[in-house]
């Protein structure tokens, strides 16, 4: 081995390197689709409309709320969003001077998210 | 100087050649026995994602009134059936049956690998082709609803007109049939409840999926075997999606 010119070694060395470090790029771009996935999922499975729908409706009856409207909001939220509803409201709860205000407090859970809220209408 | 008298190149070349033959021979015997377990493990792995896939849909149309949804995807290794055979849930108040069904089965068989994925009331489960273990890849969406002590059970029935049979690609197409659907509403007395699976045959059996679930996430007890009670709900809502199967 004497007259031996090795200064090619480190070609070997590098290829070793980059070899290794594909292989570490691999696992990583093998779990980029995985939890690409389960981001995604989990947006889609967010029910901000329903909860938005629900927050509107509540607005929108405002000191109206009664029984007969809060049943059909259950029953709707019920067979089209598979999610329990409650809303229970204070009527003029709340005194600021000679104005009142009812206090709400919305419940939404569908089984992947539970959202509560109190607000004043 | 190197005395290399005795150096034969014909000597040399079958040397090698027969190092690199010998080589060649260990990997087909040892190696490839191995890539073709790493083959079936790897199409195990694919196939979940695509049932977890086809377990979205089915939940887009029973949860968001989605009325229908066609997926093409791709069977690895096996064979995708769809058959209204599968385990069956029972539904007691009281002991009166309020509800009875036999929900149906989505089931990948793999050939390499003898354990099998099914969707079966929109759960995703697997087991070992013998032996009595399951478990659950994917849940359902039942829910205990703790301030208003409710319990909501919801079932994904298959249906299809004829068992069906997919290998390699295709496409399955999902319709929601919305006068089948169900939404019940029940007042339940105390310890009234009782809900029954019974599995279609012992190879067909994901009552240790079912257990854990029911027991586990849901905090319902077990009174006997497949039998499960709700220890403190007091109001039931059981919703029922029927889903017909077309396509391939």
């Amino acid at each position: 081995m004497a007259g031996l010119n090795d200064n090619g070694q480190w070609i070997v060395l590098m290829g070793f390197l980059i070899s290794i470090a594909l292989l570490f790029l691999m696992v990583i771009i093998n779990q980029a689709t995985l939890v690409g996935q389960t981001t995604a999922e989990g947006v889609l499975e967010f029910p901000k409309h329903e909860i938005r729908d629900l927050r509107g409706e509540v607005f929108r009856a405002g000191g109206e709320m009664n029984d007969v409207l809060y049943d059909d909001i259950r029953v709707i939220s019920l067979k089209r969003n598979h999610a329990i509803v409650s809303v229970s409201s204070l009527k003029d709860s709340v005194v600021f001077g000679d104005t009142t205000a009812t206090m709400v407090t919305i419940r939404f859970n569908n089984g992947v998210c539970v959202y509560e809220e109190t607000f004043l209408v | 100087m190197k005395n290399d008298d005795g150096v034969s190149e014909a000597i040399g070349f079958i040397l090698i050649f027969s190092i690199v033959v010998l080589g060649i021979a260990i990997v087909v015997l040892y190696g490839f026995p191995l890539l073709i377990a790493g083959q079936g493990s790897a199409d195990m792995r694919n196939m979940e994602q695509t049932v977890i896939v086809l377990q979205n849909d089915l939940k887009s149309i029973s949860y968001k009134m989605v009325p229908y949804k066609e997926t093409a995807l791709q069977v690895q290794g096996g064979v995708l059936f769809v058959t209204e055979a599968s385990g069956t849930f029972e539904v007691l108040i009281d002991g009166d049956s309020k509800y009875n069904s036999q929900v149906g089965q989505i089931r990948y068989v793999s050939d390499l690998d003898s354990t099998r994925i099914v969707i079966e009331n929109g759960a995703v489960l697997t087991r070992p082709e013998r032996g009595s273990g399951s478990a659950m890849l994917a849940e359902p969406r039942w829910y205990y609803d703790d301030p208003s002590n409710t319990l909501i059970l919801s079932f994904i029935e298959v249906q299809t007109e004829r068992e069906r049979a997919l290998a390699g690609v295709g496409r399955i197409e999902m319709k929601n049939d919305p006068v089948q659907k169900i939404t019940r509403e029940y007042t339940l007395p105390v310890d009234s409840l009782e809900i029954h699976y019974s599995p279609l045959s012992p190879e067909h059996d994901y009552s240790v999926a079912w257990e854990n679930y029911l027991t586990g996430r849901l905090g319902m007890v077990q009174n006997s075997e497949n039998v499960y009670t709700h220890p403190s709900a007091s109001e039931l809502v059981v919703q029922e999606t029927v889903i017909t199967i077309t396509g391939f």
